[in-house]
């Protein structure tokens, strides 16, 4: 699939040639530098922008020609922040996840639906929180309330949109054991992510997004340069080339992880901005 | 909550009370209440209240009604508590459609249909800047886009005054214009009521609707709500009601701005229920004004429009003021 861009000049494709799958109880890191379209194609992914062409599909199913309700059922989307009216409490968003299995005029929750939103409370460590409201909220907590509402949507794939985005290191790692947990309910998640160290803990698999310059295009493209697991895609030559920056790899044998460390920005890269210029 | 709810109520029904009984003829309240309800009597007394004063104050309650749930309809879709029909310029275009129908001498009945028509193409207008280039509604665009619709309508109407309308008709319509109910008989109000009820009734059957909108538009699709759709209906639905009132009484602005503000503060959250306190709240201010319009200076009456300008202006530069953060921060 692609993305164009509207302008009154030549469309430019902002992203292109992509072709990624998710499956029930993977999780699909999506990562690149800044401006390389991750937040085009998740929007895509989330039936919020039209690809200009190409498809996306659902078990077979053109998500375009699926009813906004079943979508809704099948796909829920975390926003990266959500520009709530202030005075709504935690119990209140979260109920609204409920609202692809309702009626359309019904406020009321069936009792099956004050036991999903609790569920999903639970599950994000909100139970106790429910009568708060949300500008009352700590970044962490309000990140949890936006995937508590995702949640009692019971779909089967989420979105996540920088989920670890403003939050600090013990949030990050909350959202992450989030992440893990709905992971294994066999639920499926891509989610941006720009910190290689967490996307090589949970990720099933990595899809690597970066530009292209093109000859004759004012505009790079972007698209996917490398996917596949952690291990084959978050390799150093690949990164230095994608993010433009010298990187240390160390191994932590007290937890067992390989660690990334951006070290300095690469030398090449500063060269080939300034011919550019 | 519930008692907040009931006083509300009462406020309601004292208030109506009291404009049946005052005016240039007092009556005694208990009287007023007897005439309503038996033909017999003082025969001046019950053409004073039955035939003058009783459609003049359910006009002034229909008219706050629908100026302040439209306005809290439009605060909703803008996701703005500055939006207002007045100051969005709709309630200028649905008196361009009044105007036009007064002129073209279609009978009263088509009037609102006709301010509807106005009203919307007005908010068509006016969406479509406020929007443009842009994520959601830019509040700064939206209200001077109502400036500007506002003061093209305004030449527009006087232009067709003075080209095409009698001097009479002229006069007629600058009345009608500066916000008047005096003269309002049942049969101007009763066809235009069922307007006013028609977009009532979307308001409430799109309680859920305005719930996920006010989460933003990328949210409420995400959770499966027709974002489009339902924003085209509940905006239908706000320009009926504003230009119901409109074909009533003219231009009265800041109601609708006013109102859904108060309510919001005396009472509960909930969209049904701050419609249903909006909509009070809005026909208490226009009763007070009509009151005071009546009472102010004896043997003569001031337009209800001035009197809520004047009443509703100071309160929407306070209200800018203290919201200025808010309007640079989008």
């Amino acid at each position: 699939m692609s993305y164009a861009t509207k302008s009154n000049a030549q469309a430019v494709n902002i992203i292109e040639h992509i072709n990624i799958s998710l499956e029930p109880g993977q999780v699909l890191a999506i990562q690149g530098p800044n401006g390389s379209g991750k937040s085009t194609m998740m929007k895509g992914l989330a039936r919020q922008l039209k690809p200009s062409c190409g498809t996306i599909s659902i078990d077979g199913q053109n998500i375009w020609n699926m009813n906004i309700v079943d979508f809704a059922r099948q796909v829920a989307y975390v926003p990266q922040s959500l520009e709530t009216p202030n005075e709504m409490t935690v119990n209140e968003l979260v109920r609204l996840g409920r609202n692809p299995h309702q009626n359309w005029w019904s406020n009321q929750l069936s009792k099956a639906d004050v036991a999903t939103v609790s569920s999903a409370l639970d599950r994000c460590g909100l139970t106790r929180l429910g009568q708060k409201k949300l500008n009352e909220l700590s970044g962490g907590e309000k990140q949890r309330a936006l995937i508590a509402m995702a949640l009692a949507q019971e779909p089967h794939f989420i979105l996540m949109d920088e989920p670890t985005a403003n939050l600090d290191f013990r949030y990050q790692l909350e959202v992450i054991a989030i992440i893990k947990e709905l992971k294994e309910q066999k639920i499926g998640i891509a989610t941006i992510l720009h910190d290689l160290n967490l996307s090589a803990r949970i990720a099933d698999k990595i899809a690597l997004v970066a530009g292209s310059q093109t000859a004759g295009s004012q505009i790079a493209s972007s698209t996917i340069v490398a996917q596949g697991t952690p291990q084959e895609v978050l390799k150093e030559d690949l990164l230095r080339a994608v993010f433009a920056v010298e990187l240390a790899f160390v191994h932590d044998s007290k937890s067992n992880l390989d660690l990334y460390v951006p070290i300095s920005i690469s030398i090449d890269s500063e060269n080939k901005s300034a011919s550019q210029t | 909550m519930f008692v907040k709810f009931i006083a509300l109520i009462l406020f309601t029904v004292a208030i109506m009370l009291v404009n049946l009984c005052l005016g240039d003829l007092t009556v005694a309240p208990l009287e007023a209440i007897q005439t309503l309800f038996n033909n017999g009597g003082n025969s001046e007394i019950h053409d004073v209240i039955v035939g003058i004063r009783l459609p003049r104050l359910l006009t002034a309650f229909v008219v706050g009604l629908a100026l302040a749930t439209s306005g809290y309809l439009l605060q909703a879709l803008s996701r703005n508590d500055l939006a207002d029909p007045y100051l969005t310029g709709v309630s200028s275009g649905a008196a361009v459609g009044v105007a036009c129908a007064m002129l073209l001498k279609f009978d009263f009945q088509s009037i609102p249909f006709f301010a509807f028509v106005g009203g919307i193409t007005a908010s068509f207008f006016v969406a479509s800047i406020a929007r443009g280039g842009g994520h959601g509604v830019s509040v700064a665009k939206l209200l001077l886009a109502g400036i500007a619709l506002s003061s093209v309508a305004g030449a527009l109407i006087t232009l067709a005054m003075t080209t095409f309308g009698t001097q009479l008709m002229a006069q007629g319509l600058y009345l009608w214009l500066l916000g008047g109910i005096s003269g309002r008989n049942w049969q101007e109000l009763v066809p235009t009521v069922c307007y006013t009820a028609v977009g009532l009734i979307v308001a409430f059957a799109a309680a859920k609707q305005l719930n996920l909108l006010a989460l933003g538009e990328e949210t409420a699709s995400s959770l499966g709500l027709n974002v489009g759709r339902s924003q085209l209906i509940i905006l239908s639905a706000a320009v009926l009601l504003a230009s119901s009132a409109v074909a009533l009484s003219g231009m009265v602005g800041f109601v609708g701005l006013v109102a859904p503000h108060l309510s919001r503060r005396l009472f509960g959250r909930g969209v049904r229920l701050q419609l249903l306190c909006s909509g009070l709240t809005g026909a208490i201010l226009v009763l007070f004004s009509d009151l005071l319009a009546r009472t102010l200076s004896p043997g003569q009456e001031l337009p209800l429009g001035t009197l809520m300008a004047l009443i509703g202006g100071p309160f929407f530069i306070y209200l800018l003021s203290s919201s200025l953060d808010q309007v640079h921060s989008h």
